[in-house]
């Protein structure tokens, strides 16, 4: 879908649109203009966001979400190595679920004249939309052009070449005009219910990256979570690098910042310091090479002593070492993942009601033929009492009147 | 003896609208039609679609139409296609071809009617003016005598 464009013209834009970023609110005391996809897709900066995306695999990316494909659970017994290499595996997977969503500048407003025939005026009393659909045409470069009833011909704006995108190219959920979720009474419901990640990715794919209504709807709803400070509600999601970006652009760190430190995150806290003072470079408070974490925070608060109020949580932390909302998260974390047990099997509890048989261990005898701990040892028995054993399901019923014999 | 042809590939195929629409619901494709000298026994032998004209403005207003340009230009270019009146006015508003005489005169007409629309309106408001004005003198009159 994104097209890179070559670096020549990336550039020369840039230098078009320096002076104001939609990025960028204007009531921070930003004075440089700033590029700020360069700024996204640079490489230090993707570092320091992966890492503050913390990969949460049972609670997050791989909970349980409503679909269309349907699948079944699957649960397998695994040695511990097979379990570290499939957790490893999944990390991996989810490392590609939490692919960031682009930050990108707005597509520009303004509209080209192409013709204009006074002669014309008023032909007809509506608007014609022209759109080509060229098998080639990508819905990035589709032309689509406007004739005004007064008889003026135009290109299309940024909402009206989407919507003959959507009109001609249908998409699965992806309807004609933006669903009412995305306006303020209904996409306030949805917050309130901490659906944030929902309307989020809906609005990735309705969207194009670069449309002005998807940064703007993004905007309100990062504003809003910072406003509530529920942070919990996007961690570990797509779009958790994006909204830090725009908050360490906007120099806004200071309740994520807090919120980190309450959980005594100090490696997340120096991150996001780090990433704030890379995109706003200033000699005067710049970070020395061999500084450490603590370091870096420590000298934060100096500089910024001005959010001293907001960031109680973390000096708490600094300096009694309090770690305010550890066991409130914990609750909350086991209410979550609410009264689902963790079986775990081993030779101690293979035999008895808490292994895989259940209940039904009583009626059948268990016989381990590798223990854990002796390896080897157990397998010379075997071999000697060895007796013709069938595979698969025949083995079960082969053993049951064996055992209603004894 | 009759002579058989792949209509596709004989002479001269012209570009029309075709009514797809259903009862008062009006909606036209833009297709390419085989020779006229096939008769009319090919007349509903569309060669191909190359877009679309919903006649029926949508809740903003706009009337849309879609146009596979690439397409359009072999059927014209490579072919000679005969160009119906409706679509020639179409090409010409989307700015592909000079704009269609028939569109010129069907803006006069608009503005004429509009005009004279206009004028009769500000006549009758400036008769009902004259009207109450009258009867208010007459009273006064009564009054005097």
């Amino acid at each position: 879908m994104l097209k890179f464009k070559p670096l020549l013209k990336s550039s020369l834009g840039s230098e078009l649109r320096r002076g104001h970023s939609a990025w960028v609110k204007t009531n921070t005391s930003s004075s440089s203009s700033v590029d700020v996809e360069q700024l996204f897709i640079d490489d230090e900066v993707q570092k320091l966001l992966t890492n503050l995306t913390e990969i949460d695999l049972e609670n997050k990316v791989f909970r349980a979400r409503r679909t269309t494909i349907q699948q079944r659970s699957h649960f397998a017994l695994m040695t511990e190595e097979r379990l570290e290499k499939t957790m490893e595996r999944m990390r991996e997977e989810a490392r590609r679920f939490l692919q960031f969503v682009p930050v990108k500048e707005p597509r520009t407003q303004t509209v080209k004249v192409l013709s204009q025939d006074p002669d014309l005026e008023t032909f007809d009393t509506s608007k014609f939309v022209f759109t080509d659909i060229t098998f080639d045409a990508t819905d990035q470069d589709r032309t689509v052009v406007v004739r005004e009833p007064n008889g003026l011909l135009r290109t299309s704006t940024p909402e009206e070449h989407d919507r003959m995108n959507r009109t001609y190219y249908q998409k699965p959920n992806r309807p004609v005009f933006p669903p009412s979720l995305f306006q303020d009474p209904f996409l306030q419901d949805a917050l309130d219910r901490n659906e944030h990640e929902f309307v989020l990715d809906w609005a990735c794919w309705f969207y194009e990256p670069d449309d002005p209504a998807f940064i703007e709807l993004s905007h309100k709803i990062f504003d809003r979570i910072n406003a509530r400070r529920n942070f919990e509600t996007i961690t570990s999601t797509r779009h958790f690098g994006p909204f830090v970006f725009y908050l360490a652009l906007n120099e806004n760190i200071p309740p994520l910042l807090n919120h980190f430190g309450g959980t005594g995150r100090i490696k997340e806290c120096a991150n996001l310091i780090r990433l704030q003072k890379t995109l706003r470079p200033d000699w005067r408070v710049t970070i020395a090479k061999g500084d450490s974490d603590e370091k870096i925070v420590k000298d934060y608060l100096k500089q910024n002593n001005r959010f001293r109020d907001e960031l109680t949580d973390l000096v708490a932390f600094l300096e009694r070492g309090v770690i305010k909302s550890k066991l409130q998260s914990r609750e909350t974390r086991t209410v979550a993942t609410g009264a689902r047990k963790q079986a775990t099997v081993n030779a101690r509890n293979v035999r008895g009601a808490e292994g895989p048989l259940g209940n039904l261990s009583e009626e059948y005898a268990v016989k381990v033929v590798k223990s854990e701990g002796s390896e080897g040892g157990d397998f010379e028995q075997r071999k000697l009492d060895k007796t013709p054993q069938r595979r698969g399901r025949w083995q079960r019923s082969s053993s049951k009147p064996r055992n209603k014999n004894e | 003896m009759r002579k058989l042809v792949i209509p596709k590939y004989f002479g001269r195929p012209s570009i029309g609208l075709a009514l797809f629409g259903c009862t008062n619901r009006p909606f036209y494709h833009i297709c390419v039609f085989p020779d006229r000298a096939l008769g009319r026994r090919y007349e509903s032998n569309i060669l191909e679609q190359v877009g679309t004209f919903d006649p029926l403005p949508n809740s903003k207003n706009e009337k849309l139409v879609s146009l596979n340009f690439g397409r359009l230009k072999y059927w014209l270019g490579e072919r000679n296609a005969h160009v119906s009146v409706p679509v020639l006015e179409l090409l010409g508003l989307s700015g592909l071809f000079p704009i269609h005489p028939k569109t010129f005169v069907r803006a006069r007409d608009n503005r004429e009617v509009l005009k004279a629309k206009e004028a009769a309106a500000i006549e009758a408001a400036s008769k009902k003016e004259d009207e109450e004005v009258a009867p208010e003198e007459q009273q006064s009159v009564a009054a005097k005598v």
